[in-house]
């Protein structure tokens, strides 16, 4: 196990230099200039060669990445480009709304998609089995921005039960916090429950086949106890696995959600460091979302060991 | 003529007729299957897997079924279990009669699918061939043991882990109290098959369904779980169903032995009847096949076959199904008419027209 957690740590490392010269660089290849965006369109062109030499884009491609390194290294994001504003202030602002919406979205997709799978694999073939899986494929069809829209018209708008937006932060009013969020999480999670329904049918079926289930019927154990106690656990590793490999999209979908519903969070910080050509606010931003996906990856391993003894040995 | 090698020295010595192995005929039977008939839906229609089987079950009494790969054995288990895969396989006539602790006879075949849990592990317990697989992998062993005494005794969890230590000692595993925590990847073949036992032993069951409990054993395992088998029928009044392909196992464990052939018994009797003088065709076929690797005499083969296939269960002869496999089969007897079962006066039965004739012709 620890042999196991030192090399993946190791595995680990690589990844975060590639990964972070793509976010350094990714920026340099959006297309204007940011000493434009800074000074206007009216500076002249020794304005703007000034503040390049000063911000450090007149050096090589190279040096300008060990610099940024070092100094993303050492905590310093930088300032926005736009506000002045610390990148690391906003990301400490504007990270627990995206962790908070990320999490909501996991849990409805859990609670939606995991009794949803059992039920049809149980019932497969029936006409359960069909309208779960039907919805199922209309949840992963419909894109976040359209379902967004569509929850607001007929919950806020014409129901008047949840507000469109306006984040309220959970530690100062709960209540208000989780109706803000409510319709967020289940615009981000719908996709997500769909995925978590399908490999749920697909691995309990088989899970449901195998030679342990029937030992379970002949001691006595009634369909309940036989598909939650005996198989439902063992169907439960690759949903783990589909959950784990999703957290990337769903922060993806987070970008967009987080426009709709007007939430603070990373995902717009992202947008509106590209329409300003922020890039220190984008590359924080993109940043924190890569290497949390890389961490939440190494948690979806780690939960194997506590899932399945036979995995630690 | 082209007959069966005298195989009779192939059973083992422990089959004697003094042995006393002979059936209780006198004890009151537990089990009672009737003209048990279970049909599959397939793809390609109906398909009648098991036909008009019957045998009876009395305490303390081993009852062992043969035949090879696909002859109904299997099926025949898992429908007096009602484990039959749900919507594609049924009962689709006869009776199974079970004799309940209570006293009362109930009818497996119509008793609400509800009521049978109760049955299962508590009454009738059941193991399977492959002890890598039967075991749940993310459960330790002493929860998986503790679980039937929990279902059916509503033990709680500290005395239902108890009674699995005292299982697990009473199969023979070592230090049972320390491998009650332990999962099934961490133990052996041999061991998981002991864990499958104490796991249907540990109610108490009036009848214990042993489906190939050694086919997946290493030989050396395989004598050592048969031996835990024989010291088992000493010691209580446990009737057991004993499925095998292996006649050596049969030999060594079984009171009586139904061969199946088919999906139907085409012999049944006594074990020393059966294995020392076999009447169907069949079954003196089965009996030749055991390899005898002290016999490669006067230009016989070391191994004896019997030619061709078990013939599919929607391309079986309409008369005798062994037919084209029989060396003694006659156009124009064998297949004028399906050989009924034919009750023999030492109470065994026979399903073949000719068992006579064959009877009187020498072996090889």
């Amino acid at each position: 196990m620890r042999r196991y957690l030192i090399s993946r740590f190791i595995q680990m490392l690589p990844v975060a230099v590639v990964v972070s010269f793509l976010v350094f660089s990714a920026t340099l290849l959006l297309p204007g200039d940011p000493a434009v965006t800074i000074l206007g369109e009216q500076s002249t062109q020794a304005q703007r060669l000034a503040l390049r030499q000063q911000m450090g884009l007149d050096r090589s491609i190279p040096e300008q990445y060990l610099r940024w390194l070092g100094r993303m290294l050492s905590g310093d994001f930088g300032a926005s480009l736009s506000t002045q504003e610390p990148v690391a202030q906003m990301i400490r602002n504007r990270t627990p709304v995206t962790v908070e919406l990320s999490i909501l979205s996991v849990i409805f997709g859990v609670l939606v998609g995991i009794p949803a799978g059992v039920v049809a694999a149980v019932k497969r073939n029936t006409w359960i089995d069909v309208a779960a899986s039907l919805t199922a494929m209309t949840g992963l069809a419909i894109p976040y921005f359209w379902a967004g829209i569509l929850l607001i018209m007929v919950f806020s708008v014409h129901l008047g039960w949840l507000p469109s937006s306006g984040y309220v932060p959970f530690f100062v009013d709960p209540v208000a916090n989780l109706k803000a969020m409510l319709l967020p999480a289940i615009t981000l999670g719908s996709g997500l429950a769909a995925l978590i329904m399908r490999q749920t049918r697909t691995s309990m079926l088989e899970v449901l086949s195998a030679d342990y289930i029937r030992t379970a019927r002949a001691k006595g154990a009634r369909e309940p106890r036989v598909v939650l106690h005996h198989g439902l656990r063992n169907a439960l590793l690759p949903v783990i696995t589909v959950i784990g490999l999703q957290i990337g999209t769903l922060l993806g979908g987070a970008v967009v959600t987080e426009t709709v519903f007007s939430l603070s969070g990373l995902g717009r910080m992202i947008v509106e460091g590209i329409f300003q050509r922020d890039f220190p606010s984008i590359q924080g931003a993109i940043l924190v979302i890569v290497f949390s996906i890389l961490v939440v990856n190494l948690l979806t391993d780690l939960s194997y060991f506590v899932l399945d003894k036979r995995i630690s040995r | 003529m082209l007959a069966y090698p005298n195989n009779a020295d192939a059973v083992p010595a422990t089959v004697t007729d003094a042995e006393g192995r002979a059936d209780a005929a006198a004890t009151p039977p537990l089990l009672r299957v009737q003209d048990l008939r279970v049909e599959f839906a397939t793809d390609r229609g109906r398909i009648i897997a098991v036909d008009d089987v019957s045998f009876t079950l009395r305490p303390a009494q081993t009852v062992g079924i043969v035949g090879e790969s696909g002859c109904g054995k299997s099926v025949t288990s898992l429908a007096i279990m009602g484990l039959l895969a749900a919507g594609t396989g049924r009962v689709a006539s006869g009776e199974i009669m079970l004799r309940r602790r209570s006293g009362a006879w109930s009818d497996l075949v119509k008793l609400p699918r509800t009521q049978l849990p109760d049955i299962r592990g508590d009454e009738i317990a059941m193991i399977f061939q492959e002890p890598m697989t039967s075991l749940n992998p993310l459960h330790t062993v002493g929860d998986q043991i503790a679980e039937a005494v929990f279902l059916h005794r509503g033990a709680g969890r500290a005395e239902a882990l108890e009674r699995a230590a005292e299982m697990l000692a009473r199969v023979g595993i070592p230090q049972p109290r320390q491998r009650l925590g332990a999962y099934p990847h961490e133990l052996s073949g041999g061991m998981r098959q002991r864990v499958m036992i104490a796991m249907a032993l540990s109610c108490e069951p009036s009848i214990l369904i042993a489906d190939e409990p050694t086919t997946a054993l290493d030989v050396t395992i395989q004598a050592q779980i048969i031996e835990l088998f024989r010291s088992l029928q000493d010691s209580s009044q446990m009737a057991t169903l004993f499925i095998t392909h292996d006649l050596g196992v049969i030999a060594e464990v079984a009171h009586r032995v139904l061969v199946m052939y088919a999906g139907q018994v085409v012999e049944e009797g006594s074990v020393v009847e059966i294995l020392k003088r076999p009447k169907h065709p069949y079954t003196r076929g089965l009996i030749a096949s055991v390899p005898r690797l002290d016999r490669p005499e006067r230009g016989q083969a070391r191994f004896f076959t019997i030619p061709g296939q078990i013939p599919e269960p929607g391309r079986r002869p309409p008369a005798c199904r062994f037919m084209p496999r029989c060396a003694h089969a006659e156009v124009g007897i064998c297949d004028a008419a399906p050989p009924p079962l034919e009750a023999l006066p030492d109470g065994g039965s026979i399903r073949c027209v000719k068992w006579r004739s064959i009877e009187t012709a020498p072996h090889a």
